[in-house]
């Protein structure tokens, strides 16, 4: 019997990274918010690593943190080790990589949730959607309850037709022995929405008191303590105290593992035809990688704690659907592992996702009002994309319901940015990940400037609170302290701590007085030959020192950058009107006209990256729209 | 897709390639003037300096030994101008070499070659042309670039879309190896070390380079093959000239060293444009301004696509005959002229590498074995064999900005720069000869990266 259970301004639908973001900065935002999720006990669950971050990853955690979100704060919290990657290949690709407590992560977030104003969070099971006149109304859970409300932020995952495979046993279900949501993709097609089919895997866990660890090569934290999250942050296991941390370990398959599997191929449903799904090229499971790369005589695993002092390992590397008897056999082939024991078996699963271009710049459906999606239901996999996601939907469903402007991030502002933009405009046809290599402004969007580029955003719409932007406005005073010293600053040559210091890097003395600046363009100085000649600067932060010295070093590249990315507003900040009809414009090559009428893009910049759409086609648009904004006729000038 | 800015500074040609006579080049935008100060030197300085629209000057293009011909520049300042912004119109007589040499220098102080129809399309946004002609404005962008599609596709055949995509598919897999290691530093994926990465980066501007000057030759095919008439005083160059041209234009006399300056004329032949050099001849001379003349034409030697030996069939090879064959055999025709007087050659066969061809300029004798041999070099590419024919502007620009880029990265690697930066310019360099093979760059720079690296932990 359907009832109504109860009026929100925004309801969320599903607990996972994505929701647990939008949910928390709808209710942030002021918003009543409801949260409803399948099941209480795996809010933000992480089906697969226990790890947030690395390239483009750790990027969208530090923007996430910055716009006042909370997967930083709570994988700071529940870190069981920090490395800071890519420390050797420049500012703009560090990349922060945090292993978590995957038990913590979940309570941490759940108690976050539970203690936020304006958020119901409840159990429940959403099979359709209320819908009146193209506009949502609410959703309707399994039992009869219906829901109202002026948003809906759709997140459900992995869930919708979810289907599990492990060897030749096949079966209908969610991530880790959840329960698959049946009707909801029916709901979804009835409306118009058009769906694809994706699959993703999972290694086995194993028992860690059956593994010889001494057979694997430790990898350790890094022993400087980093933090996703621009406020301070501790780990709950190790403090600040980075010999604490839980190591990794490093091993690898054997010519045996590779024999077991080659043997095993025909059992194999990745090749058998019983998966369909499109899986991520960048997450092949171990079959999949013997195959291709025949010649490899072995392929890195990685042994990952589940928590702090856990019983349980990940194995990274080896996501496999094979038959769990084969995945044991495998297990065993690997030095160390001869004894060991398998908690749970690898699998893969096939699941239902929303073909994301059928959304707008905010998430929402075009189309369909108040309708949002967000997370792996969009196609992507990963947690840091799913959680960017719903915070980029949550925010723009509170707009909504707030009757303010839509929030939109750029491709320059942010991989927030870039990730959207590249689901929504250019579509997908296989699991989508960011990579660094995707942002054409990489060098300005690094994690180090993720506070400096979007805190005021993020202040705008309401999510920053006053002590992130204390934080926030002390940083910028700071930074702007430091370069004018180093601008304004010049070493002379008597100076002998200057010489000594310069010495001691083997550079250059000085022949000449030299401003500080043109100094720290030589490539052996660094932050320590500087720091000593100014004690006044011990007060400050280090972060700031180092966001000053990057500025400095590639000032030649960061300025070419900007201008690129001026360059591109110009394209950017040139309106589409909405419901233009693309049959009208004259002289579009006919697959820019198709692909215009099916993306329907709201600027010339975001119409130029459509797959299909020509250089011409954009002139062509350029010229009509003139033409239109110039009305009827009649002589201007000329 | 490359973004083209809205406004930025474009230049072209106005006129039509090939002709005789007088190019127009056209420089569009803001960094037009800019561009100019630093490669126009007015004889008149201080009217230049006046910034007065709508006036003429005469001058140098090209300054100091980069001089490359006299013109003539119209300026016509924003909005005042076709386009409604600054407009600078460089009106040159030097013929295709020069106007594309021209083009070219501007290329390199920040212009970028105009789309199709970009001239108009910006006087329309700027409101020169009214709303009636919006239309017109369409259909020229939709033409002109169907045509210039299909030249594209057409030039790109055979041996030197090859040579083209072996060169992208070296910058992409520079790339792919940079881009693999910062994305996934994790992975098990091989990697290029400092010394091995400068190596293949100094190998892809090598054949970047190679390709470049191969595109010389290229222009063959639109715009002529520059080709210079050389030979000692009296053996018959002017006469062979104005045969081809059958109009009086050089001088012709029996004085020796009567032709001082070059002279460019444009001639067909079998179907081939000829971009004629008749030159002062090769030959000691006390006479300074005759000795200018002599410079000048072994300097054209160097630049020609062919050069027409002439020799008199009466008299051995001399010193300078035999050096420009040993120098520039293979892209030497002989013609053994004068063979009506001297049937009995004094020249040997043995002597001449490549092809003789026995001639008579004034019994008309030997056009017909020159045309058929013209056409065996440049049909079969036996021109040049080592270098395929490039020949579309754009496609030089795009392959010399990404040879550029390719030097940038490598002065980057030499300062030690890390490889965030590196990518800026690799990535750039690959942009740009993806411009001519067509191919998307970040789509083919996953495909390689997960094809050639086993990526995923
Ligand atoms: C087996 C597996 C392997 C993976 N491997 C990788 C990997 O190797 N690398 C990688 O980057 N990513 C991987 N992922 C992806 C990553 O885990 C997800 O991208 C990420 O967790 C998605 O977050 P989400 O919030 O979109 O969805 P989820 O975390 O799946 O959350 C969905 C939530 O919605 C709820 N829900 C669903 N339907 C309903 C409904 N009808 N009503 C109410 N609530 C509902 C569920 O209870 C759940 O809480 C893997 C995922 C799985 C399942
Ligand atoms: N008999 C004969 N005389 C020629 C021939 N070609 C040119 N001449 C003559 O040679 C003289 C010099 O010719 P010119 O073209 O001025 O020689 P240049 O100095 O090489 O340019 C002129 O008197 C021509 O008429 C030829 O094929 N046969
Ligand atoms: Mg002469």
């Amino acid at each position: 019997m359907e009832y109504l259970a109860g009026k929100y301004g925004v309801i969320v639908v599903g607990a996972g990274h994505a929701g647990c973001e939008a949910a928390l900065a709808a209710a942030r935002m002021g918003c009543e918010t409801l949260l409803l999720t399948l099941n209480l006990d795996t809010v933000a669950h992480m089906p697969c690593n226990p790890s947030v971050g690395g390239p483009a990853k750790g990027h969208l955690v530090r923007e996430i943190d910055a716009l006042g979100g909370q997967m930083g704060i709570t994988a700071d919290e529940t870190s069981l080790q920090a490395r800071m990657l890519n420390t050797g290949k420049g500012p703009a690709v560090h990349a922060l990589r945090i292993q978590s407590d995957k038990r913590a992560y979940h309570q941490n977030m759940l108690h976050v949730l539970l203690n936020q104003a304006n958020l119901t969070v409840a159990q429940g099971c959403v099979e359709s959607l209320c819908v009146e006149n193209s506009r949502v109304k609410g959703v309707l859970a399994r039992g009869g309850a219906r829901f109202e409300s002026e948003s809906v932020v759709l997140t459900s995952g992995t869930y919708l037709t979810g289907r599990i495979i492990i060897g030749s046993s096949a079966f209908a279900g969610g991530p880790n022995g959840q329960m698959p949501v049946p009707l909801l993709s029916e709901s979804l097609r009835a409306l118009g929405i058009e769906l694809g089919r994706f699959k993703t895997g999972t290694p086995p866990r194993i028992q860690k008191n059956s593994v010889d660890f001494s057979k694997f090569i430790i990898q350790p934290g890094d022993d400087r303590a980093w933090h996703f999250s621009f406020l301070p942050t501790k780990s709950m296991f190790w403090l600040d105290d980075t010999s604490k941390q839980e190591p990794c370990w490093l091993g690898y398959t054997t010519s045996e593992t590779h024999e077991i599997i080659r043997a095993n191929l025909f059992r194999a449903p990745l090749f058998t035809g019983e998966i369909v799904g499109i899986g991520p090229r960048y997450c092949p499971s171990i079959e999949d990688k013997v195959v291709r790369f025949a010649q490899r005589e072995a392929h890195q695993i990685f042994l990952e704690p589940e928590g702090w002092q856990s019983e349980e390992y990940y194995v990274a590397g080896l996501s496999t659907s094979m038959p769990e008897e084969v995945q044991i056999e495998i297990l065993r082939s690997i030095s160390g592992l001869e004894k060991v024991n398998m908690l749970r078996p690898g699998y893969a699963i096939e699941y239902d996702y929303v073909k994301p271009h059928q959304l707008s710049l905010c998430l929402e459906m075009r189309g369909l009002n108040g309708l949002f999606t967000a997370g792996q239901l969009n196609g992507t996999s990963g947690y840091e994309e799913a959680a960017a996601q719903g915070l980029i939907a949550g925010i723009n469903a509170a707009l909504r319901v707030l009757d303010r402007e839509p929030f939109v991030l750029r491709r320059s502002d942010g991989y927030l940015g870039v990730l959207v933009d590249d689901l929504v405009t250019k579509g997908i046809e296989e699991p989508y990940r960011l990579l660094t290599s995707r942002a054409e402004h990489r060098l300005l969007l690094r994690q180090d400037n993720a506070d400096l580029r979007l805190t005021a955003r993020g202040r705008a719409i309401g999510l920053v609170d006053e002590p992130r932007w204390i934080r926030y406005e002390k940083k910028t005073r700071d930074l702007e302290g430091v370069r004018r010293l180093w601008k304004e600053t010049s070493l002379s040559p008597l100076r002998e701590d200057v010489q000594l210091a310069l010495s001691r890097v083997a550079s250059h003395p000085l022949r000449s007085g030299i401003k500080v600046e043109e100094l720290m363009k030589r490539p052996e100085i660094s932050l320590r030959e500087i720091a000593v000649l100014f004690p006044e600067l011990e007060q400050v932060d280090s972060e700031v020192l180092e966001e000053a010295l990057i500025d400095i070093k590639y000032e030649g590249y960061i300025e070419k950058q900007k201008i690129e990315v001026e360059r591109f507003a110009k394209l950017e900040d040139r309106a589409i009107p909405a419901q233009l009809d693309y049959d009208r414009v004259r002289g579009l090559s006919t697959e820019g006209r198709q692909r215009l009428k099916e993306r329907e893009p709201v600027n010339l910049g975001q119409a130029s990256r459509i797959t299909g759409v020509t250089p011409a086609d954009i002139s062509v648009l350029m010229v009509f729209l003139e033409q239109r904004h110039r009305g009827g006729g009649g002589r201007v000038s000329g | 897709m490359k973004l083209t800015g809205l406004d930025d500074t474009i230049v072209a040609l106005a006129t039509a390639l090939g002709e005789a006579g007088i190019h127009i080049i056209r420089l569009s935008g803001p960094q037009s003037k800019e561009i100019l100060d630093r490669c126009f030197e007015p004889y008149n300085s201080l009217r230049w300096l006046n910034n007065e629209s709508h006036t003429l000057h005469l001058g140098w293009f090209g300054l100091g030994d980069q001089r490359l011909d006299q013109v003539l520049v119209g300026r016509m300042h924003a909005p005042h101008s076709y386009t409604g912004e600054d407009v600078f119109e460089i009106n040159c007589h030097g013929g295709a070499w020069v106007a594309q040499s021209i083009i070219e220098s501007c290329l390199r102080e920040g212009a970028r070659l105009a789309e199709p129809g970009e001239f108009t399309k910006r006087a329309f946004l700027n409101g020169k042309l009214d709303l009636v002609q919006a239309e017109a404005v369409i259909d020229l962008i939709s033409a002109r670039t169907r045509a210039a599609a299909h030249q594209a596709l057409t030039q790109l055949s055979g041996r030197l879309s090859e040579e083209i995509l072996a060169l992208r598919d070296d910058i992409l897999e520079i790339l792919a190896f940079i881009e693999a290691s910062i994305d996934f530093p994790e992975d098990d994926v091989e990697s290029l070390d400092w010394t091995a990465l400068k190596g293949r980066l100094e190998d892809a501007l090598r054949l970047a380079g190679e390709l470049l000057l191969g595109s010389k030759s290229g222009r063959i095919v639109r715009e002529g093959l520059t080709t210079v008439i050389v030979g000692r005083p009296n053996v018959g160059k002017s006469s062979l000239l104005n045969a081809l041209l059958q109009e009086e234009r050089a001088l012709v006399t029996d004085v020796p060293g009567t032709t001082r300056d070059e002279i460019r004329e444009f001639v067909s032949l079998g179907g081939i444009l000829l971009q004629l050099i008749d030159t002062a001849g090769i030959r000691e001379s006390a006479d300074p301004v005759e000795q200018m003349g002599i410079r000048r034409s072994w300097e054209a030697l160097e630049r020609a696509d062919l050069i027409l030996l002439m020799v008199d069939a009466g008299m051995p090879l001399n010193f300078d005959e035999r050096e420009v064959l040993r120098l520039y055999g293979e892209r030497v025709l002989v013609l053994l002229n004068k063979i009506d007087l001297h049937p009995q050659s004094a020249v040997r066969s043995t002597e001449v590498p490549g092809v003789c061809i026995p001639f008579s300029v004034v019994r008309h004798e030997g056009f017909d074995a020159l045309e058929a041999e013209l056409r065996r070099l440049v049909f079969n590419e036996h021109l040049d064999s080592a270098r395929p024919l490039l020949s579309n502007v754009r496609q030089i620009a795009a392959l010399e900005g990404s040879a550029v880029s390719l030097k940038n990265a490598l002065s980057a690697l030499e300062a030690r720069y890390p490889w965030d930066i590196l990518s800026i310019d690799v990535r750039r360099a690959l942009q740009e000869v993806s411009e001519i093979t067509g191919h998307n760059v970040q789509e083919s720079l996953l495909e390689v990266i997960f094809s050639r690296f086993c990526i995923g932990k």
